[in-house]
């Protein structure tokens, strides 16, 4: 375990090392700079703001100052929000990205657990039907189209629900709706087949005949087999919801990450952007850790690499 | 007792069921009519009336075409297309179909956007699903030949790329393609914004591909016919492409499939956000933008965003049915049941 853990944290040095400097080139590869935009500088003000930014050192010399300063755990000022250094930004973001997608992370979970376990259960019934298509518009009608329609439907013609914004409880409930049902939609289907695969094992009917009742031979012993490919799914799951989240906080005006990464990449803003990266990539990779671990503890016959 | 070829079996299983043959139906319907679209009778996409902004879905006639100023209406044509409308006004003239679809903020029919805005969101489908097929499967298919280090040191580059959040990337890509200069060099090429765009959408589907396809590899690649052709004498190159990939076509055509509303949920999603096709072309992920950015608690306009919706929920849910439909159909373990 200990070796495994060892070996993926080498892994993810290099992969972070891989990508941020793949960003810190392609981010200076765009031509201009984050104030190409705005009224030209007078010549002895862009000097001094290219000193204070390190910009009018060689390339080089910016890439070692910054991997540099990452080591000491400085990620620098953002350009062109003044004042805010690039810790600043995230920090205040961070918690109000991580919230909303932890929220439909878990509720895409649990909506999808139980759709899959009731489907394969009750296997050809109305039930099983009705969820199951249910699943394939949740997988084919897109976030941002389930999120104008419940807008339309649940804020303005009923109103039940704040438009947008942020604070309170009820603020979460439709975005993490609209970001998890996509994700609930797959947990459901990989949940039925692997439920169906598992109730035709034979401990199962052993279970049956020994006389436990359904919701014992579910949680005991189905659950844990039928598992595997919900657990392995969580790491695209992951990915996919902070990908997911740029477009629901934009929908509803959510103080989260997402605009952030958006205006970087537009802006030019070279720290910002290398920023968001940076913690987009420790995010993703940390949850593919934890889902490979997880392996270990739901199925005993795998070994880790 | 005659005998059957895996693909004439996977099409005899396919006919059986209806649901996935409604989706290729529907699918086969939907593209036709994308592809004769400049014939269509529908009113002109970029014919802006202010005398009839925001109309709300109805059979009144609709304002007649004026068969002079095409492109002022149509936009940029390529030769094939503007034959096309050029035929259309031949046969019917100035009469246009209803907005039976309502019309959005400058008085353009959505009807005639969402049929332009289906040729680019498909086009954007098929065209980076391809690209994601060249390159996955040339990439998984080297690897699992290969093998051994070569195969190792692929495989960990493919799991590196997997650890970047794309999104991030696709951005940067399409911020930097999107300047002023480079967009003029790339036109002076002749490479139009779509085309960088289908190259970098398909550049960031082919990992799962390339997984898939090399896992099938190695399971092939001690086969005997393999060995029969290195025996004769065929180059590597010549085993996998001639022998080995043909092998593992039925589960491509499944990924392939089950890519397509991928890519195209890439597209609307990036459309949305802004960096995706750009005015004056119409694609369902703009038209659905357009749609939400005009919702009021005043009034709702709510066919601007419904139809475009349902037009994308609809093709993305029949691709995934076909998609469904067409695993099952192939899978060989199922053959001649």
């Amino acid at each position: 375990m200990t070796a495994f853990l060892c070996k993926r944290l080498i892994w993810f040095v290099i992969t972070l090392w891989a990508v941020l400097t793949a960003t810190f080139f392609l981010v200076r590869a765009a031509p201009g700079g984050p104030y190409t935009r705005d009224r030209a500088m007078p010549p002895h003000v862009e000097e001094q703001w290219k000193a204070k930014y390190n910009l009018d050192d060689t390339v080089w010399q910016q890439y070692v100052d910054y991997f540099y300063n990452l080591a000491h755990l400085d990620f620098g000022m953002c350009f062109k929000m003044h004042d805010f250094t690039v810790f600043e930004v995230v920090a205040a973001g961070f918690p109000v990205s991580a919230s909303l997608g932890l929220m439909a992370l878990l509720f895409a979970i649990v909506l999808g657990v139980a759709a899959g376990i009731v489907s394969a259960v009750q296997r050809g019934g109305i039930w099983d039907l009705s969820l199951m298509t249910a699943a394939t518009f949740g997988i084919a009608v897109p976030s941002f189209v389930i999120a104008s329609v419940l807008i339309i439907l649940f804020v303005f013609t009923w109103p039940m629900f704040p438009a947008a914004g942020w604070g309170r409880p009820i603020n979460l409930v439709l975005p993490a709706f609209c970001l998890g049902a996509p994700y609930a939609a797959y947990i459901s289907r990989l949940m039925r087949t692997g439920m169906l695969e598992v109730l035709s094992q034979d401990y199962i009917r052993t279970a049956y005949a020994k006389g436990l009742s359904t919701p014992s031979v579910l949680r005991r012993h189905a659950l844990k087999g039928a598992m595997l490919p919900v657990v392995s799914f969580l790491g695209p799951a992951v990915a996919g919801i902070l990908t997911g989240s740029l477009v629901v906080e934009k929908i509803f005006a959510i103080p989260g990450l997402g605009v952030h990464l958006v205006n970087a990449a537009t802006q030019n803003d070279y720290t910002l952007m290398q920023g968001m990266v940076l913690v987009y990539t420790v995010l993703l990779f940390s949850m593919n850790t934890l889902v490979d671990l997880s392996y270990m503890y739901i199925d005993p016959r795998v070994e880790l690499e | 007792m005659r005998g059957v070829s895996l693909g004439k079996d996977a099409w005899r299983r396919l006919r059986r069921k209806r649901g996935p043959m409604i989706s290729l139906i529907a699918l086969v319907t939907i593209v036709v009519l994308a592809l004769l679209t400049p014939l269509l009778p529908l009113q002109p996409p970029q014919r802006v009336d202010f005398d009839r902004i925001f109309a709300s879905p109805t059979f009144s006639a609709g304002a007649p075409l004026d068969t002079e100023k095409v492109s002022a209406q149509f936009g940029e044509l390529d030769f094939v297309s503007s034959a096309m409308v050029k035929a259309r006004i031949a046969i019917f003239g100035e009469w246009v179909v209803p907005s039976i679809c309502g019309t959005d903020e400058l008085g353009r029919d959505l009807l005639a956007r969402m049929f332009w805005g289906a040729r680019i969101s498909l086009a954007v489908g098929v065209v980076a699903t391809l690209v994601s097929l060249v390159i996955g499967v040339t990439y998984g298919a080297v690897a699992g030949y290969l093998g051994g280090q070569v195969d190792n040191i692929m495989m960990r580059i493919v799991d590196v790329l997997y650890s970047v959040p794309f999104i991030c990337v696709v951005i940067l890509l399409i911020s930097i393609l999107n300047e002023e200069k480079i967009k003029a060099q790339l036109d002076a090429w002749g490479i139009n914004q779509i085309a960088i765009f289908f190259i970098v959408v398909g550049a960031i589907y082919w990992l799962t591909m390339s997984r898939v396809v090399r896992g099938q590899i190695i399971s092939l690649k001690n086969e005997q016919f393999v060995e029969a052709a290195r025996v004769i004498g065929a180059s590597p190159a010549r085993i996998i492409f001639r022998h080995l990939v043909p092998n593992v076509l039925s589960i491509v055509i499944v990924y392939l499939t089950l890519t397509i509303p991928s890519v195209m949920l890439f597209e609307a999603f990036l459309s949305f956000l802004g960096l995706g096709v750009q005015a004056p072309d119409v694609s369902w992920g703009l038209l659905v933008n357009q749609g939400f950015n005009v919702i009021t608690p005043i009034k709702i306009y709510w066919w601007l965003v419904l139809f475009p919706g349902l037009a994308l929920a609809m093709t993305l849910y029949a691709l995934n049915f076909l998609g469904d439909g067409l695993r099952d159909a192939l899978d060989p373990r199922l053959k001649n049941k």
